[in-house]
């Protein structure tokens, strides 16, 4: 399946990137691993040590809230990954 | 040229000075956490990062222009509940780099700071399951050396101690003694529960290292087996930084009162130099606010250029210098983020 993955601005600059790439996966997690086999830079800000979503940042699946990476994904959707309005304490 | 990297809570920026006045360059990695600076064996800049939303790195660069960010920095991998929330120091050592984290550990680089490895013997020391974090986190973040004798390092962690190698960073003992703690302390590892805030050596005997604490100014002569106060003149006892100028061998905090209130004694901000090792303290220089002022200096926030150079920044987001080895402070044009880091740079 071919998805379209956006990330923030801050991650993008981080590593010069535009927003949205577009890469192949069945899942939600593929389409991540896809993101990261472009950008191997961006796993450590995405997820954290056991592979989980970061606390402070959340995904996106067709506008919908990621509720398991391993939901499905069919050609032509979105996962849109979002810097959480939590988190911004200081 | 003196350049002088400022690290704050939102990005990085660079102070030159070629002798016609300070130029900034800035904001580097906009948005992030900056750690420390430091250099690589081949030359690169290196900064680390850290974020409220996402992971920590290190981040290199040629030049301070372009950076980009190291993909196999420290991390404690997938086995375990520990968590990578920030790079505080990076040391080198010889061709070696090693990096000091908080969650607490130390990580090792051979390669020019490409991968990083951890050093199991310190991050799995049998004290382990007692360290507890202080305010700022349980944080691995001062590491010293011998020059003469690169088995031997001492290494900070909040709140645990001051720990010591003496054969490359095999083994490690806890070095505290005379040290007051600032708690009751942990009784199945009663070595450990000091707050360690900064340590500085004297690099042509290394044996002298000098210690700002949570509880005190402290000074050590015998490789930081025994620990003695040394406060006289200072107006309190509690600080973040301390630093030397290699130059004049003078040593510098900033102290303020108290680990409850964190704030300059009655609004007056200064800088307390040591001309006699620590013995004597007194307030140094002109230049310093004569209005109260309220704000602190971070551990890390503090450095020298070994020639009579002294760069600090404040929470209050203030860069300060002196050239002159303290006699004269002037404040750096701009106002920053909160600022975690000051570090002289060769460029």
């Amino acid at each position: 399946m071919t998805v379209t993955v956006t990330i923030p601005k801050m991650l993008a600059e981080l590593v010069k990137s535009e927003r949205s790439i577009t890469v192949e996966g069945g899942s939600v997690r593929e389409v991540l691993d896809g993101l990261f086999a472009v950008h191997p830079e961006l796993r450590v800000h995405v997820l954290d040590e056991t592979g989980t979503v970061r606390p402070h940042v959340s995904c996106f699946h067709n506008d919908r809230a990621v509720g398991s990476l391993d939901e499905s994904v069919a050609d032509g959707d979105t996962v849109l990954i979002l810097q959480a309005v939590s988190g911004g304490a200081r | 040229m003196t350049s002088i990297g400022i690290g704050t809570l939102k990005g990085a920026w660079f102070a030159r000075n070629d002798g016609s006045g300070w130029e900034l360059d800035g904001p580097h990695l906009k948005g992030w956490q900056i750690g420390t600076f430091a250099k690589a064996p081949g030359g690169d800049h290196l900064l680390t990062t850290s974020s409220s939303w996402y992971g920590a790195a290190v981040h290199r660069s040629p030049d301070m222009g372009e950076w980009t960010q190291v993909v196999d920095g420290p991390s404690y991998g997938e086995n375990g509940d520990r968590k990578l929330e920030a790079i505080w120091t990076i040391h080198r050592s010889g061709d070696s780099l090693f990096a000091g984290v908080a969650e607490a550990g130390l990580f090792r680089s051979d390669d020019d700071a490409t991968t990083w490895h951890p050093v199991e013997s310190f991050n799995e020391h049998e004290t382990r399951p007692g360290w507890e974090p202080g305010f700022g986190g349980l944080a691995a973040h001062r590491i010293l050396q011998d020059p003469q004798n690169l088995e031997r390092m001492w290494v900070g962690v909040s709140a645990v101690g001051v720990f010591y190698s003496d054969d490359g960073g095999e083994s490690w003992k806890l070095r505290n003694e005379g040290v007051h703690r600032p708690g009751p302390g942990n009784e199945e590892y009663p070595g450990i529960g000091y707050c360690i805030h900064c340590i500085v050596a004297d690099p042509a005997d290394a044996d002298t290292i000098w210690r700002q604490d949570h509880t005190g100014v402290y000074r050590t002569t015998d490789g930081a087996q025994t620990w003695h106060r040394i406060e006289n003149g200072l107006p309190a006892g509690f600080g973040f930084p301390i630093v030397r100028d290699a130059a004049s061998g003078a040593l510098f905090v900033i102290p303020l009162e108290s680990d409850q209130y964190r704030l300059p004694v009655d609004g007056k901000f200064r800088v307390y130099r040591s001309t006699d090792g620590g013995d004597s303290w007194h307030e140094s220089g002109t230049g310093m606010p004569d209005v109260p002022t309220y704000t602190g200096v971070l551990r890390d926030a503090m450095d020298t250029d070994g020639d009579g150079g002294v760069f600090f920044g404040t929470t209050g987001g203030d860069v300060w210098a002196t050239q002159d080895g303290g006699d004269h402070w002037e404040k750096l044009p701009g106002m920053f983020p909160r600022i975690n880091t000051v570090k002289v740079i060769e460029e």
